[in-house]
């Protein structure tokens, strides 16, 4: 059974992002992108030149589309159990079936559905349908593991941007602005990065293609924060040409539709061609000069003599005049501009008026229009430049290019009344994002980034918060992001705490990845406030499957003082172990986390074994695990009661007493088993006897003896017997050794012996 | 937020009971999933990436089997399960899939319909809602032994129990040194057919009603308490045969618990279940109509549906 219905109108689509631009190449970046030869450049990518005619930043001519919020619902698609939708309302009422709902208990965006039952089989009549009886994973996540190298890149950049604001450089308000810049380019080659592999993805399924649309909204957002706010002081007079390189980079024109096409190849004469034409404005309007000199030199035509003011050559001296005008166009960054601008403008007027001087001669309205019509632009005539733009965006930075060359980011506020007034803004999120940051509303452009990328939106919210806002925007906090904002906190704890939830919100799917789940928990280090809440919630929930992994999470409590999850991660490693009966290890993690009560019921098992079988099953276990005279009482008389046995294994029969009595003496063992260690005793003083050798002191034998009054004390009376029947089994019977009974008569019994022999021995 | 289609995100469904099945519970650390159903069994299935497989069928109820519950691993890899029979049963896995019942708890006198272990800060403790109009609770001892206080919590009957988060709200560093029984919450809520909620505090006479949440006009179905993150804030969600769903928010410890419709008008049918995300920002909704919806709430405190799957 599929999941999705065949029908594909029953499933709703993503909205789809018609921008389609082609592979960036990033190198080209800070220079004019270097000009196609005409056949090249009628032959780009068709796609491209639907963002011309479906652009999604504009929508024709309008109204300003205002206060629009995003609508989430668009994105909605519709997941289909067994069986199938009927929307009949009694149909589901009156069923024995719903639907339930189980987040996943360790990923935040994961979660289960199934269809269940609501009344017990024995309530309801079998119904006509065959039941779905099974459980499905959902998830709102990203695909983390296509993102895991971008991830892991960025990652180390956002480490660095911590370290950097510590630095010496970071002080001095030149190398900071460096500093910054450097580390948004790092950011930016990241995602350039990200999408060149998205792009040399075989496989082009819708997932990669909502990639690769992200990823590019990321770019053209980040970048043009790059240029914006991160880049301040002198450079500010290049922000016209940055913004003409931004937009060209990121929103390319692309590439004449196959009708434009044919029109420029079936026509006789380009000069009157209207596609030739509307393609030169757009390169004049975006600043792509070298190309539109080669435009206008491809209608140059070769006039023989020139002793007749003819036609042609009049068009041609005007073309001339348009490259020369072009041409000597200032550079906006020389130190002379204004005198410069002021000259070049000059020029472009009369060149203009030559035109219409010689329209005469000309007698062609729509050539004189068109050659005014670009000195215009030149010149920077807004009509001229809107007229021509087909967004909302073009038409910004072309006015921005042309009108106000050095302007400053501040000043972009008042251009763009007149822009809203012609066009209109599509109510995407990018749209409504990259408007907000020309307004200058940083706070609520991060809100709409919320609907395009969480790690957009923690990355770029995280390196705003590192520099001086009040400089850049005038003041505006990002208050508030996010809903537990307070109106009692300060600008500056609320940007903190608005930093720290989008990180936190980012890194939260990445803390029980496979690979990444390190990665997320050092972005939980860096929030200084929720960070170690979460860390100390999450750092449980990693499933380790070997010690390796195990170990660095116990890292990550020890460098966070998580004393209390570092005690439940070791007390479930120890568990998990148990449960496979490894002892030893068991041990180990359970004296790690001080499970005194688990090690001791551990310890008495071993015991109880013995008491069943007379065999020590425990010497492995008990070598394996480091003993101390620290360690935990219950293993330190396993340890001791192990080394007893061996010492009388190998004859070792003086050692051995020693230890036998420093077990009794201590009290470590359980007190039901000091009755066995005052039988091992009888064996002993017996060989005592016998060899005549002093074991035992006469006031061991006095503690022997006090041992066994406290051993048939009541409260133990009843343990004991059902410990020494257990005991008879194997003791007498299998083993030979001596008759053992409730009451230690045998060992008062060899106490006694063992006195007189200790008193003759004095004698 | 998006819900991916992509077969890496959105499994194939894992076929399970051949009768109806009543609930599916993923553990701890999201590799095991338990189901249970009228066929009166529970069924364990190993989950590694996209592969399921089914591991054991534990035998016991004499009825239809309710709801299931993991243990935190800390305690082993120990299952709560209950049942129409009026029973519930802790099962254990004692290594290479060997599963045994190890507790058996009758104390309720009609369908068990809910367990939920607690907190494990707060050792293994588990709270069960009963149709007899009972709430009970089993605290688990070191030395194997174990309590129940039996609480008279709904009448008519009590229909599921959730545990609040062992940390205090607002609280930034959950529990201190190794103590936990210091610094922590020990309550629970319950719902029932009296159409009420109840929240239920361990204090130094043992368990008690703390409070009684009225907002509700028919049979409380389901109750969530939401995890929290060094929030001040607690929330609490219930879902109800009226059709609605109510987020009760307290504001601070002492502040009284505040009654949010989850959306003014009704659901289409009577809403089922609430769950929480492990974050407690997202909460999903199942109603009769066969529609899960997940909610989030806004910067002025207002829910909206952020997505919608259908049947």
């Amino acid at each position: 059974m599929s999941l999705f219905s065949d029908d594909d109108s029953k499933v709703m689509q993503f909205t789809p992002f018609t921008f389609e631009p082609p592979p960036i190449d990033y190198s080209q970046f800070e220079g004019v992108s270097s000009f196609p030869s005409s056949t090249q450049f009628y032959e780009e990518s068709a796609n491209s030149e639907t963002f011309l005619k479906e652009n999604v930043l504009t929508k024709g001519k309008g109204r300003q589309a205002e206060g629009y919020e995003p609508n989430i619902k668009t994105q909605k698609q519709i997941m289909y159990l067994n069986p199938p939708l009927v929307y009949d309302l009694d149909y589901w009422s009156n069923s024995n079936q719903g639907t339930g709902v189980k987040f996943h208990p360790t990923r935040s965006e994961d979660f289960t559905c199934y269809v269940f039952g609501k009344e017990p089989i024995e309530k309801v009549k079998k119904e006509g349908y065959t039941l779905d009886t099974r459980v499905y994973n959902c998830s709102l996540a990203n695909d983390i593991d296509s993102r895991r190298v971008f991830y892991n890149e960025t990652f180390s950049i956002f480490r660095e941007a911590s370290r950097a604001t510590s630095s010496k450089e970071w002080r001095e308000k030149s190398s900071r602005e460096k500093l910054l810049c450097d580390i948004s380019w790092s950011y930016v080659n990241a995602i350039v990065k990200h999408i060149k592999i998205l792009q040399e993805n075989p496989n082009k399924d819708e997932h990669i293609q909502r990639e690769l649309n992200t990823f590019r909204d990321m770019m053209a957002i980040w970048e043009l924060c790059r240029i914006m706010y991160f880049i301040k002081s002198e450079r500010y007079q290049r922000l016209s040409t940055d913004l003409v390189t931004w937009l060209n980079e990121c929103y390319p024109m692309g590439a004449l539709t196959e009708e434009e096409l044919n029109e420029v190849r079936e026509s006789p004469n380009l000069r009157n061609t209207v596609v030739f034409w509307s393609r030169l404005y757009k390169l004049i309007l975006r600043g792509l000069f070298p190309q539109a000199i080669n435009f206008l030199r491809s209608i140059l035509i070769p006039v023989e003599s020139d002793k007749y003011i003819n036609r042609e050559i009049v068009i041609n001296d005007i073309i001339q005049s348009v490259i020369k005008c072009i041409k000597s166009r200032p550079k906006i960054s020389s130190h002379d501009t204004d005198l410069a601008w002021r000259n070049w403008l000059s020029q472009c007027s009369c060149v203009q008026c030559l035109t219409l001087q010689k329209s005469i001669i000309l007698e062609n309205k729509f050539l004189e229009e068109s050659f005014v019509k670009i000195l215009k632009i030149l010149a920077g005539d807004p009509d001229a430049i809107l007229s021509k733009s087909s967004s909302w965006l073009e038409g910004l930075i072309s006015l921005i290019y042309h009108k106000y060359p050095r302007c400053d980011s501040s000043d972009i506020k008042a251009i763009l009344g007149p822009i809203f007034v012609r066009f209109s803004v599509y109510p995407d999120a990018t749209s409504q994002v990259l408007k907000r940051i020309f307004y200058q509303r940083i706070d609520e452009a991060l809100g709409y980034c919320k609907y395009i990328d969480s790690w957009l939106l923690s990355h770029l919210l995280d390196l705003l918060c590192k520099v001086d806002l009040d400089e850049i925007i005038g003041g505006k906090s990002l208050y508030p992001l996010v809903k537990e904002s307070m109106s009692s906190l300060t600008k500056i704890e609320s940007q903190c705490h608005s930093r720290e939830r989008c990180l936190i919100n980012f890194a939260e799917p990445l803390l029980t990845h496979s690979t990444l789940w390190q990665i997320g928990f050092k972005y939980l280090e860096h929030c200084e406030k929720y960070g170690k809440v979460y860390i100390e919630e999450f750092i449980g929930k990693v499933p380790f499957d070997n010690e390796r992994k195990f170990e660095k999470i116990l890292k990550i409590c020890e460098d966070n003082g998580l004393i209390f999850d570092e005690k439940c991660i070791t007390t479930a490693m120890g568990t998990k172990y148990m449960q496979i009966k490894r002892y030893g290890s068991t041990m180990i993690y359970y004296m790690r986390a001080g499970k005194d009560e688990n090690l001791k019921t551990i310890c008495n098992m071993f015991l109880t074994q013995y008491v069943e079988t007379g065999k020590i099953t425990f010497e492995e276990v008990i070598d394996s695990i480091p003993v101390d005279k620290d360690s935990n009482e219950s293993v330190n008389f396993l340890s001791r009661y192990r080394l007893y046995h061996s010492l009388i294994q190998d004859e070792f029969f003086h050692q051995a007493a020693q230890v036998l009595v420093e077990c009794l003496r201590s009290e470590i063992s359980p007190k039901e088993f000091w009755g066995v260690l005052l039988f091992h005793t009888v064996p002993l003083m017996k060989h005592g006897r016998r060899k005549e050798i002093k074991l035992f002191e006469k006031i061991h034998i006095d503690e022997f003896e006090h041992y066994c009054t406290r051993v048939l004390d009541r409260k133990i009376e009843d343990s004991w017997i059902k410990l020494v029947q257990r005991m008879k089994r194997w003791h007498y019977k299998e083993c030979g050794y001596f008759n053992i009974s409730e009451d230690l008569k045998p060992v008062k019994n060899e106490c006694e012996r063992y006195k007189k022999f200790l008193s003759k021995l004095k004698r | 937020m998006s819900l991916e289609k992509s077969k890496n995100y959105l499994h194939q469904g894992l076929e399970t009971h051949h009768e109806d099945m009543h609930d599916a519970q993923l553990d701890y650390y999201g590799l095991k999933l338990a189901t249970c159903s009228s066929d009166r069994t529970i069924k364990i299935f190993d989950l590694d990436g996209e592969e399921r497989r089914e591991v054991e069928t534990l035998k016991g109820h004499e009825g239809p089997v309710w709801r299931v519950d993991w243990a935190h691993p800390k305690f082993g890899v120990i299952l709560a399960s209950c049942s129409y029979d009026g029973k519930v049963f802790i099962w254990k896995d004692h290594g290479a899939g060997s599963w045994k019942k190890i507790k058996e708890h009758s104390l309720h006198t009609a369908s068990v319909n809910s367990v939920a272990w607690g907190p494990h800060e707060l050792g293994p403790i588990l709270a069960c809602a009963s149709s007899d109009g009972k709430v009970s609770v089993l605290s688990f001892k070191d030395d194997g032994s174990w309590d129940a206080t039996v609480l008279d919590a709904h009448t008519i009957g009590a229909n599921s129990v959730s545990w609040a988060p062992a940390t205090i709200p607002g609280a930034l560093v959950q529990v201190t040194g190794g103590a936990p029984n210091v610094n922590v919450s020990k309550r629970f809520a319950s719902c029932g057919c009296d159409n009420l909620v109840k929240i239920w505090a361990y204090g130094e006479d043992g368990w008690k009603e703390e409070e009684i949440l009225e907002g509700h006009t028919d049979w409380v179905r389901d109750v969530s308490w939401a995890p929290n993150f060094g929030l001040p804030q607690n929330y609490l969600a219930s879902c109800s045969q009226d059709k609605t769903v109510i987020v009760w928010k307290k504001n601070s410890p002492t502040s009284p618990w505040v009654k949010i419709l989850l959306k003014t008008d009704k659901f289409l049918d009577v809403v089922w279940s609430v769950s929480w995300s492990t974050s407690g920002t997202i909460l999903a909704v199942a109603s009769g109509d066969n529609k899960v919806t997940l909610w989030q709430e806004n910067l002025k405190g207002e829910w909206e549906k952020v997505q919608e799957l259908d049947d």
